[in-house]
């Protein structure tokens, strides 16, 4: 009650017109330190042992909802001793080779699935696994001050408090340097940014059974959540503000990142320095030297012709394109860092034309049990699993397009060619946004088929190219390149 | 000396074709003047707009920051194991509309069906197709005519409320002892059968009767007569060495053309080293394929062929120490005819087209004298595709006058439409309480009827069918339904209260009843498509020969007619009528008259001067006008004119396309007749142009068909040919030749087998994205097709010898279209295939104009795209039949022929893939794989164990126009008929 009626008197925006002391201010932010950080110090000690539990337990135990893998952990530390406990965690095969009753005991009531061992977690660690489970108490209900469940028809001044307080205008009550914008982007970037976008978040908060953001600013679902948030304690009311905001900005939609036309305005520029040049030869003549007309005139010319074929000739052409996807996903963390093979994602490239993007169910396939990423947290992961409940698919975007009349086939260069996934694409695995690597025109495909030598003599397909192989025989050619099977062909690529 | 070949009666009179275009042109004026004044109108013309352009187009390129569009890539959610973007997979079906059956494979390509293919481990159709079935797919995608939702009284309406409201009237009409027919085409699904009895179980006032417009009721009640058994016999024209048939079009239109054709050209086969072959005599009134292939054609009036047939048989009958009958012509034919039928007795087969039963009763008494039963006919495994007994329908429709049916439900039939008499049925069906139609799309019988339950289209479908005794065959879906619609069958389940789908039925019916086995076994059945029982031995069946006599003297007392006669057929594009909104056929040449989009009257020149008519007027018949075709041929004093045309509320490419020429038909003795020699034939004042592809591209008379007959084959194999061995030997040149390290890509055509029926043609145009561009630019000779069969005539014009010849790109070796193109859009693959970049094409045609063959195409509108041409391609669900490793061409572009090099492309890949040589037949052109009589071999030259090469060593193969010395990839072998006479 008292708590409740101390933020009903900080909500008066009188309150802080009145002002207090400034010794008082000093005094009561000292107070407000010390108690925060002795918060957070109980806070931490009592979130490591959750955090080791989730990271390391929850695969295979549960915490009052029965057995799952292992045994129902809830009360045992009543039923064995806490020292057992910490000996079996940190080795239970040794015990249960060195023959102890309960412990074989255990091993045989669950199918006997030995328990991994954890000889990496100090003892402080597994004591506070152990004081964990201990004090676990089933989540309760939090009281709000605010309606929660509210996601349309906020009031103007609800939205427009929200977006200040999103966008840094007026400070959190409670602390907190930076504001939200600073990590959740409200336009379309080109530059990588791990947190999710505000569009982002707006559609997670939107979304029916979606994100429940008061819970979430409370109790931050991932590591990388909680440390990027650990100076902001939003009240409910801010949050109930910066929920507006969302609810709005969804509705509006992002703000489309303008590019400037830089050349263009050469273009014009040479332009204007042109006609200008032309006016003065012809009409005005206030300049002497017909040499800096003329100088003008011709630079200004090939400056032109310069950009006419430059830009013609990348028409459509898309080299380093790297567009936002809809999950920030990254390739460096999958292919790099975990040394995913990329076919076990792109499986089809072996036998289709296309290399396939993975469907839903292969994301899940890991990320049923990995639900927590090392950049970005929970919230990308999360679209998984949301995408999975509402049924919607994913819509990545295509990064390499191809001209509509040309065939290429994955399985060609991928299986039959044995060719690099990287020949074509470049170093995926160090990329966290995927960009264009190669220009994907024509004169490139054409250079590689002109030098790319053949798998002639093990395939046995080329069985049939008779003639190639009595002059491979007699010693005229020594290898076959991919231009000698017909690779230059129109119809190899056009039909 | 090469026999005079001509394409038409304009060439075979030396008359000038009348040039259509010029009639665009008003008098005064050329063609220069027209077009400047055109563009005098034009506020902007192309060429105003070139001056605009020059330094502009760099100023575009700049500041138009044009922006790439953002592609998406959508995944699955949850991947289905078994498909691959991008990669199709073919499930075995069955395709039956009612009264032509195929084994089929259905190509599916990221979950869209998009191709039709001959399922090879078939036993009735042996991997061949028609064009019907291959069209067939296109008609999934038409969102016009097909309906979205259940309709009640011309209202959207739901699945439950249409079923509570049809279930209550079953129930209501059933307690009160009325009667309810199931109006049905013919069912060959014995699942479905089981569930109309079950139907009829369930509801007493239930009664089932067939219906099919163009039926075989004759020959069922002969064969109920003859021989207590009313089906039709399986004929097997492969064990046949003479064929004589009275006005059946066996490899076109009649019973079963796909099977036929594949037995018929087994027997017409010179490839393998045969010494012999078949003798074919068909009497005929139009002009068939059938006809066209025959060693002799007759043509003859309908009323005429009762005297033949009895003449025959009287010829017959004295042989085998038979007392004769009476009645019968005099015809010269006939005594040729019959020694050779008796010299290959057990090894012959008469047939006859007519739905005359005592007509049907000589021809089984010739072939009872012949012992033919047992050898070339067999019982054992009669064809189920045909069970209509004409008497049924005509009681119906007096019944329902009378005000005694209360309940009619209209499945897979359209009466109003293609009942000879239209207005009894719409007075009848008025009468009748509770109507239901299950038509998937719209029909104008549907206007008559209260409740449209639309049915899935035949690839959505769960099914079965048994088209031969003992041959059974699966269908199952190939995609989701598109609408919401319903099998007739899951609706007769809910209405008779069974729980579960069609599908559960079907399997368990076949557990139990067919295979009597279990899961993997089933499985197995669905993945071939087919399942038969072991073969027996045919049964060998007597006729009662006490019919012969009444039946003979009935057919004596017809006399032959004097007034002009009127033969309604079925072409090969339409069949019965059933699939006339359907574009690709609706396009599709005849292939002997070469006319498209629009039925028409075929009549002699002597008939038609007789009239007073020429070629582009119209005839007046009892009220029906139609455009006057003069067809060589054609017997004198006949009219003939196809079936299927002049659709009312059909769909927007049928509608108003032709007359429609039913009501013609009579109803006599039992069975309808689809021929007639009462109607008033006149001149009308009024003059029609039709759409012929005829004059495109007329070689001028050079040897491009060569023909010989058997005998001159056997003394010189190279019979007809001798001019091929001449121009090989002067093969030189001053280039450098070119050599062909791998692959060397060929085809032969064996002109033998090709029977013209146009299979191939629609093959090339689902697989190869071709438009269908309307009658408009087919008359001005803008057809787009691939392939076509170009069909000569030879010798005497009231009863020519006909020839097919299928043409596609010959892919020469020294193409002169290559020559010629200024950007080298068009130049010679390392395969030997004459390569056709679109995307460097710039449309000067060229090409077009160098080609001797005329057979590339040109792109004179954005057909996709174009709102002006709503065939098959400018609307996002029609679109979905779109072969997507195909180009879809666009404007200003030239195409052509490629051999298919999206399937050569893939079998090469899955070769590699699998680490193996490629095998020979493993690649299949479309036109190939759906060709009924497998005329058309494809393969690799430069493999000398092909088959291709070993026809190309053939002393019957040729190439067309060698003697320019394009030196062709396309072969073919000369024509062998099994006659005497050459018209030399």
């Amino acid at each position: 009650m008292i708590k409740k009626y101390i933020q009903l008197q900080n909500m008066n925006p009188t309150a802080s017109k009145t002002g207090l002391k400034p010794a008082g201010v000093l005094l009561a932010a000292l107070l407000t330190i010390i108690f925060f950080i002795a918060d957070t110090g109980f806070v931490n000690a009592q979130n490591e042992g959750k955090q080791l539990f989730e990271k390391n337990c929850q695969v295979c135990h549960k915490l009052g909802g029965g057995k799952l893998v292992g045994p129902e952990l809830l009360g045992v530390t009543q039923r064995r001793d806490k020292a057992w406990i910490a000996k079996f965690i940190r080795n239970s095969k040794e015990m249960i080779d060195a023959g102890d009753p309960v412990a074989v005991k255990v091993y045989e009531e669950n199918s006997k699935i030995p328990m991994l061992t954890f000889t990496n977690l100090s003892d402080a660690e597994i004591s506070s696994i152990i004081d964990y489970i201990e004090k676990w108490e089933p989540e309760k209900e939090k009281v709000f001050t605010v309606d929660i469940n509210k996601k349309e028809g906020f009031a103007e001044t609800e939205i427009l408090r929200g977006e200040r307080l999103y966008y840094g205008l007026i400070p959190f009550e409670q602390g907190g340097t930076k504001s939200c914008v600073s990590c959740h982007n409200t336009v379309t970037a080109d530059s990588l940014n791990w947190s999710p976008s505000a569009m982002d978040l707006a559609d997670a908060f939107m979304e029916k059974d979606g994100m429940n953001i008061y819970k979430s600013m409370g109790e931050p679902g991932s590591d990388v959540m909680r440390k990027a948030h650990a100076e902001y304690k939003l009240t409910d009311q801010e949050v109930f503000y910066i929920a507006a905001f969302l609810s709005e900005f969804h509705h509006e939609g992002m703000a489309k990142h303008k590019i400037f036309p830089v050349k263009l305005m050469i273009f014009l520029l040479f332009a204007l320095l042109m006609t200008l040049a032309l006016i003065d030869l012809i009409f005005t003549k206030k300049i002497k030297y017909r040499i800096i007309h003329l100088t003008v005139i011709v630079v200004g010319l090939g400056v032109h012709f310069n950009l006419a074929v430059v830009e013609a000739q990348n028409l459509s052409r898309t080299r380093d394109y790297a567009p936002d996807q809809p999950i920030k996903f990254s390739h460096k963390v999958h292919a790099g860092d975990n040394k995913t093979d990329c076919k076990y994602c792109h499986s089809v490239a072996e036998y289709s034309k296309s290399a396939g993007i993975p469907s839903n169910n292969v994301c899940l396939n890991c990320h049923k049990v990995v639900l927590s990423g090392r950049n970005s947290g929970k919230f990308e992961i999360n679209k998984i699993h949301r995408a999975d409940k509402s049924g919607n698919p994913i819509e990545w975007v295509r990064v390499h397009n191809l001209a509509d009349h040309v065939f290429f086939s994955h399985a060609q260069h991928v299986n039959a060619g044995k060719i690099e996934c990287e020949k074509c694409h470049g170093d995926v695995a160090g990329m966290d946004i995927v960009k264009q690597f190669s220009d994907l025109s024509m004169g490139w495909c054409i250079d590689c088929h002109r030098t790319t030598k053949v798998n002639f003599k093990d395939n046995k397909y080329y069985s049939d190219y008779l003639k190639l192989h009595e002059e491979l025989k007699a010693g005229k050619i020594d290898s076959v390149t991919v231009e000698q099977i017909g690779g230059l062909d129109c119809m190899k690529c056009h039909y | 000396m090469e026999k005079k070949y001509w394409k038409s009666t304009e060439e075979f009179n030396n008359e000038v074709v009348p040039d259509y275009s010029e009639n665009l042109i008003p008098e005064g004026k050329n063609l220069l003047d027209l077009i400047d004044e055109e563009i005098a109108q034009k506020p902007s013309s192309r060429r105003n707009f070139l001056k605009f352009c020059g330094f502009s187009f760099a100023t575009a390129a700049i500041a138009s920051s044009c922006e790439n569009p953002v592609k998406k890539a959508i995944p699955y959610l949850n991947k289905p194991e078994d498909v691959t973007p991008g990669m199709a997979s073919h499930y075995a079906t069955s395709y039956f509309d009612g009264s032509e059956y195929n084994s089929i494979l259905v190509k599916v390509r990221d979950g869209r069906p998009i191709k039709i293919e001959g399922n090879s481990l078939s036993d009735v159709t042996k991997g061949g197709t028609t064009a019907r079935v291959q069209a067939s797919v296109l008609s999934l995608y038409d969102g016009i005519a097909r309906h979205k939702s259940p309709i009640k009284d011309g209202e959207e309406s739901n699945w439950s409320a249409v079923d509570a409201g049809i279930s209550a009237s079953l129930r209501e009409i059933s307690a009160a002892g009325g009667t309810i027919v199931l109006l049905t085409s013919n069912i060959i699904s014995p699942a479905t059968k089981k569930l109309i009895e079950e139907f009829k179980t369930a509801f007493p006032g239930v009664k089932q009767i067939v219906y099919d417009p163009v039926s075989a009721s004759g020959i069922l009640v002969a064969n109920r007569d003859s021989y207590g058994l009313g089906v039709v016999p399986d004929y097997l024209f492969d064990k046949a060495d003479v064929i004589a048939s009275f006005s059946a079009d066996f490899l076109g239109t009649w019973l079963s053309p796909a099977e036929y054709t594949s037995r018929y050209a087994q027997s017409r086969s010179l490839t393998k080293g045969e010494k012999k072959l078949s003798y074919h005599i068909q009497f005929e009134t139009g002009m068939t394929i059938t006809g066209s292939k025959a060693d002799k054609r007759v043509p003859v009036k309908p009323s005429e062929e009762a005297g033949l047939l009895l003449q025959l048989y009287n010829e017959i009958a004295v042989k085998a120490g038979q007392a004769g009958i009476p009645g019968g012509a005099s015809h010269e034919a006939i005594p040729a005819l019959a020694v050779r039928l008796w010299e290959n007795k057990g090894k012959s087969l008469v047939i006859s087209g007519s739905n005359d039963p005592n007509q049907q009763i000589v021809v089984n008494a010739i072939n009872q004298l012949l012992e033919n039963n047992g050898a070339t006919i067999d019982f054992g495994a009669p064809l189920l595709t045909r069970q209509a007994f004409d008497n049924e329908m005509e009681e119906l429709v007096s019944q329902m006058n009378a005000g005694s049916i209360q309940g009619l439900i209209l499945w897979n039939v359209n009466p109003a439409y293609d009942y000879h008499n239209p207005d009894a049925f719409i007075s009848g069906i008025g009468k009748v309480k509770l109507t239901v139609s299950f038509g998937s799309v719209q029909d104008e019988s549907q206007e008559f009827v209260k409740y449209i339950l639309p049915a899935h289209h035949y690839l959505e479908s769960w099914d079965d069918a048994e088209p031969k005794r003992g041959y059974f065959s699966l269908a199952q879906p190939t995609i989701r339904p598109i609408f919401s619609t319903r099998q007739p069958q899951e609706s007769l389940m809910k209405w008779i209260g069974k729980e579960g789908d069609y599908y559960t039925y079907l399997k368990n019916h076949w557990m139990t009843e067919i295979l009597k086995a279990g899961e993997t076994e089933w499985k197995k059945t669905l993945q071939s498509g087919v399942y038969q029982y072991e073969t027996v031995t045919m049964p060998v069946v007597s006729m009662n020969t006490a019919l012969i006599a009444p039946a003979a003297q009935a057919l004596s007392s017809v006399k032959k007619s004097e007034q002009i006669e009127i033969v309604l057929n079925q072409n090969l594009a339409m069949g019965n009528g059933m699939h006339t909104n359907n574009p690709w056929l609706m396009e599709l040449p005849d292939p002997v008259s070469k006319v498209c989009w629009d039925n028409f009257a075929s009549v002699s020149a002597e008939t038609a001067s007789k009239l007073g008519v020429a070629s582009g007027n119209m005839l007046n018949i009892d009220g029906m006008e139609l455009p006057v075709f003069l067809q060589p041929g054609q017997a004198a004093g006949t009219i003939s004119v196809a079936i299927g045309y002049g659709h009312t509320r059909f769909g927007k490419v049928a509608d108003g396309i032709g007359v429609n020429v039913y009501p013609l038909a009579t109803y006599e003795n039992g069975t309808l007749r689809l021929s007639t020699d009462k109607a008033k034939v006149e001149k009308s004042g009024n003059d029609y142009l039709l759409a012929t592809t005829q004059m495109h591209g007329s070689m001028e008379g050079r040897p491009i068909v060569r023909e010989t007959v058997l005998g001159s084959y056997l003394e010189s194999p190279d019979a007809g040919n001798e001019i091929h061995a001449e121009h090989e030997k002067k093969h030189v040149t001053l280039y450098k030749e070119t050599e062909y390290k791998g692959h060397h890509w060929a085809m032969a055509i064996d002109l033998n087998a090709c029977t013209g029926c146009s299979a191939c043609v629609i093959a090339c145009q689902a697989e190869n994205n071709i438009p269908v561009v309307g009658k408009e630019e087919v008359m001005k000779t803008r057809i787009m097709h691939w392939i076509r069969i170009d069909r000569y005539y030879a010798g005497d014009e009231k009863n020519p010898e006909v020839v097919f010849q299928p043409l596609m790109c010959q892919h020469c070796d020294n193409a002169p279209c290559e020559n010629v193109c200024p950007v080298s859009a068009t130049n010679h693959s390392s395969e030997g295939l004459n390569q056709m970049a679109y995307n460097r094409c710039i449309g000067t045609k060229y090409c077009i104009n160098n080609c001797p063959y005329k057979v590339r195409r040109f792109n004179w509108f954005r057909y996709a795209t174009n709102q002006k041409f709503d065939y098959n391609m400018n609307d996002d669900l029609s679109r979905m039949v779109l072969n997507p490793d195909v180009t879809v061409r666009e404007r200003g572009v030239v195409e052509k022929c490629s051999f298919c090099v999206q399937r050569i492309q893939e079998k090469k890949l899955l070769a590699k893939t699998e680490n193996r040589p490629l095998q020979d037949g493993e690649i299949l052109p479309a036109c190939a794989q759906g060709c009924p009589s497998k005329a058309i071999v494809f393969g690799d030259l430069n493999d000398p164990g092909s088959r291709v090469s070993q026809l190309f060593k053939d002393p019957r193969n040729y190439h067309l126009l060698e003697e320019l010395h394009t030196l062709p990839k396309v072969g073919y072998l000369t024509l062998v008929r099994n006659s005497e006479e050459n018209n030399a």
